[in-house]
């Protein structure tokens, strides 16, 4: 299947397009069920019709696939195509969860999704989107271990998306013989080697917006170079920040407030706050790395190299203001995009330094063992 | 805001210091007894914007927080609060007040201990009020279970603490506490917890003891270490003698074993021979100077006349009426050198009698997928 999907490829997938029209149907499901898990309708919804056009994008789709062995379609005891796939989502984002049920359908694969507690309906509305039954939801709960191990027997690919103690519990129970994708807990942030143009502080901006900072790709720290600069840039920020929400409206829950509250007081405390309608921007004078409290409360410090580094080992994606040459080096396993594309990876993004593709396979097998799968 | 220069600074401590020490003896053996003098509330305020002031000041961080917060307030009422999860990550204490007597620090989590910045710091550069308010509270609620000296039999002088001495973990303020009041109070002192945890053996032996003298005990312990002292000697049992006392303090914080509170004192009742109105609750932390106390555990809490206890709306932190839940509050006048209005991670509610209900931890916020929690990350 290397290169081009075949036609029987495309048609697994197609139909999972669907989830894209937010207005009726399976997609109109999957956006009240994303609603549901607390964003509002327009951030669910540029959300949602973002990650299904990314399977638009024949050229990375190509890309993706270029990497696979020619052999998979034949008998062989190279690596082999999954049939069935366990996938377990954590409370992540849907958009995590419908990426790789797309890469499970293309491959050929009936996919089990075991969705996280409280959103059924997320997993539901994705296999209503495909009439073959090819997804199909398998839900028990998280501390069921006869059925987790159940579900993981008989699956010939298992994909995690959690925390990082969930993907080691989880893969410590599969099979070698078995293909196995774990992705756990990461973040992402900014560095500016030079102050951004507007159009990249607007980008920063809809990256905030996007998902109201939750998930992987969300950034929660901004470094920024230059004496002073972090604070210059803080106040563009919450400028271009005030632009970006009237399109796209959070709501703060109230269990929320509280860690809002106590960032705010920091800031206000050892740097400068900026307030708007929706989210917070705050300046702090250290730059060593700081985890949000989420729901638009964004960092913006003086560029630590050190800092880079030591986030390094958990840092998903990266968005770059500067010259190639002064890019800071980066282990591999880092995306680095520019502004406003942390949360449009593409589809042959390696998450986490996996292969989105690749990972499915099923271990070559030795010569002279039963064909097991 | 004006800068003042250190030597009137120091001025204004000194007399604060003096007058604070006044106010508390001023409320006798019986602070926790209610009602209260009339005119004690009017001396409460009066010191409380002496306190703040001289906070604004002398706390470079709090002072900034109360300019980036419209100014100096009206009243210790409307003073910003400080969440005591930043006394991880700020100094808040006075500038210019030199040397450090103290520099106590938070338990927290298995997961939190792990990073170098995870624990919070309180430093306290001079003990005399600490020391100076914490044995009337204590006498009268652990000791005397409420009542009167003129009431009470003496109390016993035979301890038996589960929390570690001062000795054992010099940074921890509830082991100065229970240390100095032992200094004070106690004859003889088993301290059954170590840098290396729970002597159970010893804490059994002692209590054995006490009990073959028929003399009372005073048994000091977190709910966490007494709930480990009967798990380590299951169906073991000791009778201990009328008049024994009990302070329970602590709860059970990221811990895997938990006992609802009336399920531990039935324990207690059964497998010490301690009743429930021998156990008194205590409440104090780290970021805090003073205590307050339940003298029977279950009761709410009763604070002393210079520590103000609050409910607050975690999003506002305006003040909420009795019969409502919010995150717990404070103004300790005797957190001079440090920041006085405090708020915490604690849920609870206050009733007409400023009596406050601990209702648990304040639940974070929807999990939103990839996040990490500043415990889990442990990047600094």
């Amino acid at each position: 299947m290397s290169g081009a999907p075949p036609a029987t490829a495309w048609a697994r997938v197609a139909p999972l397009l669907r989830l894209g029209v937010l207005d009726a149907g399976p997609g109109a499901a999957l956006l009240r069920a994303t609603e549901a898990m607390g964003f509002s309708r327009e951030v669910a919804a540029q959300g949602l019709a973002a990650e299904v056009a990314a399977w638009r994008d024949e050229a990375a789709l190509a890309r993706a696939l270029a990497g696979l062995p020619a052999s998979l379609d034949a008998p062989s005891l190279g690596p082999r195509l999954p049939r069935e796939v366990l996938l377990i989502a954590a409370r992540t984002l849907p958009a995590s969860t419908l990426r790789e049920v797309f890469w499970a359908r293309l491959l050929g694969a009936r996919v089990r999704v075991k969705p996280a507690r409280d959103q059924e309906a997320v997993a539901q509305a994705i296999a209503a989107a495909d009439p073959t039954g090819g997804v199909q939801v398998a839900p028990f709960a998280s501390g069921d271990e006869a059925a987790l191990n159940a579900a993981v027997a008989r699956a010939d690919a298992v994909v995690v998306l959690g925390s990082d103690t969930t993907v080691a519990d989880v893969g410590a129970r599969v099979p070698a013989d078995r293909a196995f994708l774990g992705y756990g807990h990461r973040v992402s942030a900014a560095w500016c080697a030079r102050a951004p143009s507007d159009e990249e502080v607007l980008g920063l901006a809809r990256d905030l917006c996007a998902w109201d900072q939750a998930g992987c790709l969300s950034p929660q720290v901004v470094w920024v170079r230059g004496a002073g600069g972090h604070e210059a840039v803080a106040a563009r920020l919450a400028q271009a920040l005030r632009k970006v929400e009237v399109t796209l409206p959070m709501r703060l829950p109230p269990g929320a407030a509280r860690a809002r509250r106590v960032a705010l007081t920091l800031g206000h405390m050892q740097g400068r706050v900026w307030e708007t309608a929706t989210a917070a921007v705050v300046a702090l004078p250290s730059g060593a790395f700081r985890p949000s409290p989420g729901f638009r409360v964004l960092w913006v410090l003086p560029a630590d190299p050190a800092a880079l580094q030591s986030t390094a080992p958990v840092l998903s994606s990266l968005a770059y203001v500067g010259a190639a040459e002064d890019r800071p080096a980066l282990p591999p396993w880092v995306r680095v995009c520019a502004p406003g594309q942390l949360q449009r990876p593409p589809l042959d993004w390696a998450h986490d330094g996996q292969d989105p593709v690749a990972g499915y396979l099923r271990p070559a097998r030795r010569g002279g063992d039963g064909d097991g799968g | 805001m004006s800068i003042e220069r250190p030597p009137a600074l120091t001025e204004r401590r000194q007399a604060l210091v003096a007058d604070l020490l006044a106010f508390v003896r001023a409320a006798g053996p019986t602070p926790l007894t209610r009602p209260r003098p009339p005119a004690e509330a009017a001396a409460f305020d009066a010191l409380a914007a002496r306190v703040l002031a001289y906070q604004i000041a002398a706390v470079p961080a709090y002072g900034r927080l109360v300019q980036a917060e419209g100014g100096t307030p009206a009243s210790w009422r409307a003073a910003p609060l400080v969440p005591t999860e930043l006394f991880r990550d700020v100094d808040l204490t006075a500038s210019q007040v030199a040397p450090l007597q103290a520099t106590f620090r938070t338990s927290g989590t298995t997961a939190e201990a792990a990073g170098a910045h995870a624990r919070g710091v309180r430093r306290v550069p001079d003990l005399t009020l600490y020391d100076a308010a914490m044995e009337a509270p204590f006498a009268e609620a652990v000791l005397r279970g409420g009542a009167s000296p003129d009431e009470a039999p003496p109390a016993p002088t035979r301890w038996l603490s589960l929390i570690p001495s001062a000795q054992a973990l010099p940074d921890s303020s509830l082991s100065h506490m229970v240390t100095t009041l032992a200094d004070r109070l106690a004859a003889q002192t088993t301290w059954a917890t170590g840098p290396d945890g729970l002597d159970a053996a010893l804490a059994w032996a002692a209590l054995d003891e006490a009990a073959r003298a028929r003399e009372p005990v005073v048994l000091l312990a977190t709910s966490f270490a007494l709930v480990q002292l009967l798990d380590a000697a299951p169906g073991r049992r000791v009778r201990l003698a009328a008049g024994s006392r009990a302070m329970l303090t602590g709860g059970f914080k990221g811990r895997s074993r938990t006992l609802e509170p009336d399920t531990l004192l039935a324990l207690a009742a059964e497998r010490l021979g301690l009743p429930g109105e021998a156990v008194a609750d205590e409440y104090g932390m780290t970021e805090l100077t003073s205590q307050a106390y339940a003298a029977r555990a279950g009761e709410p809490l009763v604070a002393p006349p210079w520590l103000r206890l609050r409910v607050v709306d975690p999003a506002s932190h305006e003040e909420l009426p009795p019969g409502h839940e919010g995150l717990v509050a404070f103004f300790d006048l005797l957190n001079l050198d440090n920041v006085s209005p405090l708020v915490t991670s604690d849920l609870g509610v206050l009733d007409a009698a400023c009596g406050l209900t601990l209702r648990g931890r304040a639940a974070g916020a929807p999990a939103r997928g990839c996040s990490l929690t500043a415990e889990e990350l442990g990047v600094r």
